[in-house]
C-alpha cells in the first residue's frame, strides 16, 4: 500500500477510534513505540525517495502533530472543572507555627527593624541571676510574687525573662539593645488562667544618654504595630524591685472605650506590659558602670495576648497540643 | 488595698468623683484593681509600698499628687505616767521594737458608728470597741495592734521567746495551731497567749467581762513573720502588713492613737508599761542631683518641681542649692533605696502621663544573636515548608524513678514534679489529642529543651521532635526517614544510622546528631548546626550528567549513608550518588540508589565496579 493510501486509512479508523477509545488506548494503538499506527508510519520515512520525502515526510509529521493533540485534549473536554484534573491529596498543605512563635516571629520582626538582637539564656537558673541581680535580696517580699520550682538549694527554673535580662547585662557589653522572648515557669496549681509554664517577651537597651522618654517613645511605637495606630495608650507607675523609676503600659479596652466593661474586668484599661528604667543596683551588680550608662527594660506576659489574638479559651489547650490547624 | 473613699475624706478634702479619684491613685502606682462599688476603691498593691497598707499613705499621697492639703489625726496620749505592771522581756532575734500600754476600768460595748462604717466598708467585721479600736487603727496607720485581759494573766509578764518543739495555741477564732519551733511566741506562765506578727490567742482575748487590758504593738523582723504564716498556712490583715518593711516609728503612733480612741471610747486610765527597742531608725539622708535627675527623665525642668513634690510627700528638705537637694527621708518611706527613688518620686507625683516621649537616637549596636537563634528559625521554617505543623508542650511530667531524670522538689502538682528527656514524652500529647479528635493524619514538630542529669551536672539541651501518623501509607517509619532525608540534605549533612539503645541512631561521623524509631524522630539541633552548610546549590555550568539506578537488598539495620558514602569513593568519575527509596520487607530493605557521571560511556564500567565493591564490604546484594 502506497503511503498516501495508508495516512487516508489511519485517518479513517482514528476518527472513529477517537469516539469510543480512551486516552490511553488511542495513545498505545497510535504512538506505542513498538507497534503504533504512526510510529509506523514515520519508520517508513527513512526509505522513501527523495521526492517522496519532500511531500510526504511533511505531511506525516503534520498527521502525528495533529492526532497526538487531540489525545491529549480528551481531558480537557472530557471534564466539567479544572480542579478534578488534579489529585489534590498530591499537594502538600505547608505547615503552620504555633500561636506564640507566630507571635514572637512579629514582635521580633518589630524590634530587629529598630536595632535589636535577640539574646537567650538558660531555663535552668541560679538565684542569682534570677533574683539577686536584679535587687531582691533574700527574703524579699517580692519574691512572693513569683512561686519558685526548685531542683535544687539554689538552682531554679526561670521564673521570669528578667534572668536572661540579667544574663546579657552581665555578658555583653554596652551599648546593648536585646529582645529575648522564652518559656518560663511558676509552681502553680493550673488553672484556665494560670499554668506552670509559659512564655514572656522581655527587651532591654543600655547605652549612653538613656532616659524614660526613650523608653515611652519605644513602647508607643510597639503599641501601635500590635494594636494598631488608634490604639490609646495609658502610662502609670509601678513598682517592680529591677527598675526604678518603674513603668506600667495599659491599654484602653478596645471594646468599651475606658467605659469599663466585661473584657477589661470594669478597669477601662487592660494592662500590657511592665518595664522601667533599669535599677541602678542591677546595672552595678552586672558589672555595667550605672553612672555612666542607663537604659530601660520591659517585659510582657505572652499567652494571655496569643490566646485572645486566637480564641484560645484556656493556657492548657496552648501548651497540651491541644490545637490543630484546618 | 481597700480604700473607702469616706475614709480618706477624714483627712483630706476632694470634690472628685469615685472614678477620678481611682483615675489618680491609678497614676500614682496604686491601680483600681476591681469595678467601684459604693464608693469603696479596690487597689493593686505592689510589694514595695508598706505604708500604701494604710489610708492614711494612700491618703497621703494621693493629697501630694492632687497638691491639696492633708491632715493626720491629732494625737493626744502622748506623755502617760509609767507603772511597769506587766514586765517584758524579750528573748528573740526577731523583735526590732515591742512596745506596751495598760488601760484600766475600760467598758467593753459596741463601737461607735464612724468606726463600725469605716471597718465595715474596710471588710473587717465589727466585734466590740476594744478590738474595732485596735483594727481600725491597724488600718489607718498600718500597723497591727493587739489588747489582751490582764486579768486572765497568771504572771505579771510576757516573754517573747521562739516557740519550743511540741507547743501549741488556741487562736482567737477557736482553732488549736501546732507551733513550729523557733516561730515567735508572746508567752505567759510559759504558755503562748499570742503568735507573734501572726494572730492573738484565744486565753487571753478581750471579752464582754474585760475591764482591765494590755495593748501592745510590735516591729519584728518580717521575713521570719513571712516564713512562719506560710509554714503556719495562716493569711490575715496582721500578717499582710507585719510580714513588709514596716517603719518602726509606727508602733509608737499607732499605740497612741489606739489609747486615745479607747479612752474616748471606752473610758478607763491609760499608763506606759515596759518596752523594748533594738534596731537602726529608717529615716535617711539623700541627695538628688540635678545631673541624675536630668539623665533619668530626659528633662532639666523637673529639678525645679523637686523641692515642692519633696514637700508634699512629707520629705525634709535639709539643703537646696543650683545642682542638688539633699532631703531627710520620711520614717514610713522604708522602700527608699538610692537616688533613682527620688527621681521616681519627682516623676511620679509631676505626673506619668506628662513624660514626653523620644526616640533612642542613638546608633544601632552590633547584632549579637546567636547564631542557634538564627538557626532555629530556619529550622521551623523548612519543617512548616515541609507541611509540618508546629507545637509547642509544656515539659513537665510525673516522676518515673530514672535517675537521668530532673526532678523538682517542691513541685505542687504530682503530675508535673519531673522534666521530660525527649521530646517525645510531651509531643505525645499532642498526638493523642489528634487521635481523640479524629484526625487521622497529620506530622508535627517542637523545638524545645529537654533536660537531663550528668552525674551532679543539670544539662539543658535543646531538640528538635517530629512525629507522624500518616492514614495512607504502608510505613510511616519510611515517611520518618523520608524527612530526616530531607532535612539533613536541606543543611548539606551526610548521615548514617546505627542501630542504639534509643532506637536508631542518625549519625554524621562518629557524631551522633539524633535517633528516631517508628514513626517518631529527634534532632540535637546545636549539633546539626555545627555541621551543617548553608550553601544553597546553584547550577552555574550545567554538565549533562548521566544517571543509572542500582538497587540492592541489604539487612534491615545495615546503614544507607555508610554504603553510599563507601561508594562515592570507589570512582572518580562518579559525580554524586543519591538515595531514591527504599521498601522494607521483614527483615530486609530494598534500597535503591542512583549515581551520576558525566562520562557515560563509564557508566558500564562504574557500574561493575561499584557492585562488585559493595557486595564484598558489606554483604549486600544487587539485583
Amino acid at each position: 500500500m502506497n503511503i498516501e493510501n495508508q495516512i487516508e486509512q489511519i485517518l479513517n479508523t482514528f476518527s472513529e477510534d477517537f469516539k469510543t477509545l480512551d486516552k490511553d488506548s488511542l495513545y498505545l494503538k497510535y504512538f506505542s513505540k513498538t507497534n503504533g499506527l504512526i510510529t509506523n508510519l514515520i519508520k517508513q520515512i527513512p526509505s522513501l525517495s527523495p521526492d517522496e520525502k519532500k511531500i510526504y515526510g511533511q505531511k506525516i509529521n503534520q498527521v502525528s502533530k495533529d492526532l497526538e493533540i487531540k489525545i491529549n485534549s480528551l481531558n480537557i473536554t472530557k471534564t466539567t472543572s479544572l480542579d478534578e484534573t488534579i489529585k489534590i491529596t498530591d499537594i502538600k498543605n505547608a505547615g503552620h507555627l504555633h500561636p506564640v512563635t507566630e507571635t514572637i516571629k512579629e514582635m521580633n520582626n518589630f524590634f530587629r527593624y529598630y536595632g535589636f538582637s535577640v539574646y537567650e539564656g538558660p531555663e535552668i537558673e541560679t538565684e542569682e541571676y534570677n533574683f539577686r541581680k536584679l535587687n531582691l535580696p533574700e527574703n524579699h517580699p517580692a519574691t512572693d510574687l513569683q512561686d519558685s520550682l526548685y531542683i535544687k538549694p539554689g538552682v531554679l527554673l526561670r521564673t521570669h525573662t528578667s534572668s536572661i535580662e540579667t544574663r546579657v547585662l552581665t555578658n555583653e557589653n554596652p551599648p546593648i539593645r536585646v529582645v529575648m522572648p522564652g518559656t518560663v515557669f511558676r509552681n502553680e496549681t493550673p488553672s484556665a488562667t494560670n499554668a506552670s509554664f509559659f512564655h514572656q517577651y522581655q527587651g532591654v537597651v543600655v547605652d549612653k544618654n538613656i532616659t524614660i522618654k526613650n523608653l515611652v517613645s519605644t513602647l508607643t511605637e510597639f503599641h501601635k504595630y500590635l494594636f494598631g495606630p488608634e490604639v490609646v495608650i495609658r502610662f502609670r507607675y509601678k513598682y517592680y524591685p529591677e527598675v526604678s523609676p518603674g513603668l506600667g503600659t495599659d491599654i484602653q479596652c478596645l471594646f468599651c472605650k475606658g467605659e469599663g466593661c466585661k473584657v477589661c474586668k470594669y478597669r477601662g484599661y487592660i494592662e500590657v506590659l511592665g518595664s522601667g528604667m533599669i535599677h541602678y543596683n542591677t546595672l552595678k551588680m552586672c558589672g555595667i558602670d550605672p553612672d555612666e550608662y542607663s537604659g530601660f527594660a520591659f517585659g510582657m506576659g505572652l499567652s494571655r495576648l496569643v490566646m485572645q489574638r486566637h480564641k484560645i479559651d484556656s493556657i492548657k489547650k496552648l501548651y497540651g497540643g491541644e490545637i490543630s490547624h484546618e | 488595698m481597700i480604700v473607702p473613699i469616706k475614709w480618706i475624706k477624714d483627712y483630706l478634702t476632694t470634690h472628685k468623683s469615685p472614678k477620678e479619684i481611682a483615675k489618680s491613685f491609678t497614676e500614682i502606682g496604686l491601680m483600681l484593681d476591681r469595678p467601684i462599688s459604693g464608693d469603696v476603691l479596690d487597689l493593686e498593691h505592689r510589694m514595695d509600698r508598706a505604708d500604701w497598707l494604710s489610708i492614711l499613705g494612700c491618703a497621703r499621697d494621693f493629697a501630694a499628687f492632687e497638691d491639696i492639703k492633708f491632715s493626720e489625726p491629732e494625737l493626744k496620749s502622748t506623755d502617760l505616767e509609767k507603772k511597769n505592771e506587766v514586765e517584758i522581756h524579750v528573748k528573740s532575734d526577731k523583735v526590732n521594737k515591742f512596745r506596751t500600754r495598760i488601760i484600766k476600768n475600760i467598758q467593753v460595748k459596741e463601737s461607735p458608728k464612724f468606726i463600725q462604717e469605716r471597718l465595715l466598708d474596710y471588710g473587717l467585721p465589727v466585734i466590740n470597741n476594744i478590738v474595732d479600736i485596735t483594727n481600725f487603727v491597724m488600718v489607718e496607720y498600718g500597723q497591727p495592734l493587739h489588747a489582751q485581759d490582764i486579768d486572765k494573766f497568771e504572771t505579771k509578764e510576757i516573754v517573747l521567746r521562739d516557740s519550743d518543739t511540741g507547743e501549741s495555741i488556741q487562736t482567737l477564732d477557736g482553732t488549736t495551731t501546732k507551733l513550729i519551733e523557733g516561730t515567735l511566741v508572746l508567752s505567759e506562765s510559759k504558755k503562748p497567749i499570742c503568735i507573734g506578727g501572726i494572730v492573738g490567742g484565744l486565753r487571753t482575748g478581750v471579752t464582754e467581762e474585760t475591764t482591765n487590758i494590755i495593748l501592745d504593738a510590735g516591729n519584728y523582723n518580717q521575713a521570719s513573720i513571712r516564713k512562719a504564716s506560710r509554714a503556719l498556712n495562716i493569711r490575715n490583715e496582721t500578717v499582710s502588713r507585719s510580714e513588709k518593711f514596716l517603719s518602726p516609728e509606727l508602733v509608737d503612733l499607732a499605740i497612741i492613737r489606739a489609747t486615745d480612741l479607747i479612752l474616748e471610747f471606752a473610758g478607763g486610765e491609760a499608763f506606759e508599761n515596759d518596752d523594748y527597742e533594738n534596731y537602726q531608725p529608717t529615716p535617711k539622708k539623700m541627695t538628688l542631683t540635678r545631673e541624675r535627675l536630668a539623665k533619668i527623665s530626659g528633662e532639666d525642668y523637673y529639678f525645679e518641681k523637686a523641692e515642692n513634690i519633696f514637700d508634699r510627700l512629707n520629705y525634709e528638705v535639709i539643703s537646696k542649692d543650683e545642682n542638688k537637694i539633699t532631703v531627710k527621708t520620711p520614717y514610713f518611706r522604708t522602700d527608699i533605696e538610692v537616688e533613682d527613688d527620688l527621681v521616681s518620686d519627682v516623676l511620679r507625683i509631676y505626673g506619668y502621663s506628662k513624660i514626653n516621649s523620644q526616640p533612642i537616637n542613638n546608633f544601632p549596636p552590633k547584632d549579637i544573636t546567636p547564631k542557634i537563634l538564627k538557626f532555629q528559625e530556619k529550622v521551623t521554617e523548612l519543617l512548616t515548608s515541609l507541611g509540618l505543623d508546629e507545637h509547642i508542650t509544656d515539659p513537665f511530667l510525673r516522676f518515673d524513678g530514672n535517675s537521668n531524670r530532673v526532678l523538682l522538689f517542691n513541685s505542687v502538682n504530682s503530675d508535673k514534679d519531673s522534666l521530660r528527656l525527649s521530646i517525645k514524652e510531651t509531643l505525645k500529647n499532642a498526638f493523642e489529642y489528634y487521635q481523640k479528635i479524629g484526625k487521622d493524619s497529620f506530622s508535627i514538630f517542637e523545638v524545645g529543651n529537654v533536660y537531663y542529669k550528668k552525674e551532679e551536672e543539670l544539662i539543658e539541651e535543646r531538640r528538635l521532635g517530629i512525629l507522624v501518623n500518616y492514614k495512607d501509607v504502608d510505613e510511616n517509619s519510611l515517611e520518618i526517614r523520608k524527612l530526616i532525608n530531607a532535612i539533613l540534605s536541606s543543611f548539606d549533612i551526610n548521615y548514617s544510622f546505627e542501630q542504639s539503645k534509643l532506637g536508631i541512631s542518625i549519625k554524621q561521623g562518629n557524631v551522633e546528631i539524633g535517633f528516631f524509631e517508628a514513626n517518631y524522630a529527634e534532632f540535637y539541633l546545636d549539633k546539626i548546626l555545627h555541621l551543617s552548610k548553608f550553601k544553597t546549590s546553584v547550577v552555574s555550568e550545567f554538565e549533562n550528567l548521566s544517571k543509572e539506578d542500582l538497587t540492592f537488598t541489604a539487612h534491615i539495620d545495615a546503614s544507607n549513608g555508610e554504603v553510599i558514602e563507601y561508594m562515592k569513593t570507589l570512582n572518580p568519575l562518579i559525580k554524586k550518588i543519591n538515595f531514591i527509596n527504599e521498601y522494607h520487607n521483614e527483615n530486609q530493605r530494598k534500597v535503591t540508589i542512583r549515581f551520576y557521571t558525566a562520562y557515560p560511556e563509564e557508566l558500564k564500567k562504574i557500574r561493575e565496579e561499584l557492585i562488585n565493591n559493595t557486595s564484598k564490604k558489606f554483604g549486600v546484594t544487587f539485583y
